[in-house]
């Protein structure tokens, strides 16, 4: 009774996950152009999260997307929502989940730091700080 | 009568030694020789650096060894990779005194990577021109080299920006590819995950 009662809870219940985002980085990218944002997601609670949208003030648009390799052909697709499930975390990296960045407003050069507003379903809108890279 | 059989048995005429030496050399050096996978000598296509001068591919290179990738600056991921991997094998090969190889990234989005967006593509990252040509051509142009060397492309899923502005990926094969001083496709590799042991002793084979 009491485990139905805390799944009812947690699905229903907006139960908070404790999320942590780690090695968040940018790549570098000139005025206009597209970049791609990659970190880490760990999620230390006992309820899965859901990433379901971002916010690039430095960029035009950003969106989720994954890249996908098949028969040595390489290419990209957005994605609607990446779940980060209990106890678990999820990396966001080259060649899988990435933030797609379009239309930077301003030179991204190595070193740069820029915010990302990442939207979770549970632990709520996060801003986490991206380092410019090559 | 048993001992003349053996010697007769053993006895090796001057004309088989010599066949066995050619077979012997034959065989070693095509184990040092790269295999010739394409001939882009008989082909000439004129594309435009980033600074917007001719050149003429591949016959502008011809006597240099080249390593050639293949990008659009729209993609954030794969060809980030590919270009810091190019970069990467610059500053490998310097390291080993082999500074003379050209590198050549060729856009297979000629229409948005103009010549001045290329160049700002690759000042961002730090990369001199002093052996690194960008070249954007005209869509017939491009598609004769990518085709020749088996590089792939074509636009798939397109977002509309909120002023409009269409932004569209390019699904594309994933290589970097070796030319030789006479413009022979001597060696090809994934271009994101480079195999920068591989690359390097290919190159030294043809130094």
């Amino acid at each position: 009774m009491i485990a139905v009662l805390c799944s009812f809870l947690m699905l229903f219940g907006g139960g908070k996950s404790q999320l942590r985002i780690e090695h968040a980085s940018v790549g570098v990218a000139a005025k206009g152009m597209s970049s791609a944002a990659f970190f880490t997601v760990v999620n230390e609670s006992d309820v899965a999260d859901t990433l379901y949208g971002v916010k690039a003030e430095f960029a035009g648009m950003a969106q989720l997307h994954e890249s996908f390799s098949k028969d040595g052909m390489v290419g990209m697709r957005p994605v609607r929502f990446v779940v980060i499930g209990a106890k678990s975390s999820v990396t966001f990296k080259h060649g899988g989940y990435h933030v797609m960045i379009m239309d930077v407003k301003e030179n991204l050069r190595a070193g740069r730091k820029v915010k990302l507003e990442l939207l979770f379903r549970r632990a709520g809108a996060l801003i986490v700080e991206a380092t410019a890279k090559n | 009568m048993e001992l003349n059989l053996s010697r007769a048995r053993h006895a090796i005429s001057p004309m088989r030694t010599l066949s066995y030496l050619f077979i012997t050399s034959v065989f070693f050096i095509g184990c040092n020789r790269l295999p010739v996978l394409t001939n882009l000598g008989g082909m000439n296509y004129t594309f435009l650096n980033q600074d917007s001068s001719a050149v003429s591919f591949p016959s502008a290179y011809r006597g240099k060894i080249v390593v050639m990738s293949f990008i659009y600056t729209h993609c954030p991921d794969m060809c980030p990779l590919t270009t810091n991997n190019m970069q990467h094998l610059q500053d490998s090969l310097a390291s080993r005194k082999m500074s003379g190889v050209q590198f050549v990234t060729m856009t297979f989005d000629p229409h948005r990577d103009t010549p001045a967006v290329l160049k700002e593509y690759a000042e961002i990252r730090g990369i001199s021109f002093a052996h690194w040509d960008f070249l954007s051509g005209s869509d017939a142009n491009t598609d004769s080299v990518t085709y020749a060397v088996d590089v792939r492309y074509f636009p798939n899923d397109s977002t509309y920006s909120k002023d409009g502005k269409l932004s569209y990926y390019i699904t594309h094969t994933d290589k970097c590819i070796l030319i030789d001083r006479e413009g022979r496709v001597r060696g090809e590799y994934s271009g994101s995950q480079l195999d920068f042991r591989s690359i390097i002793k290919n190159i030294e084979e043809l130094e």
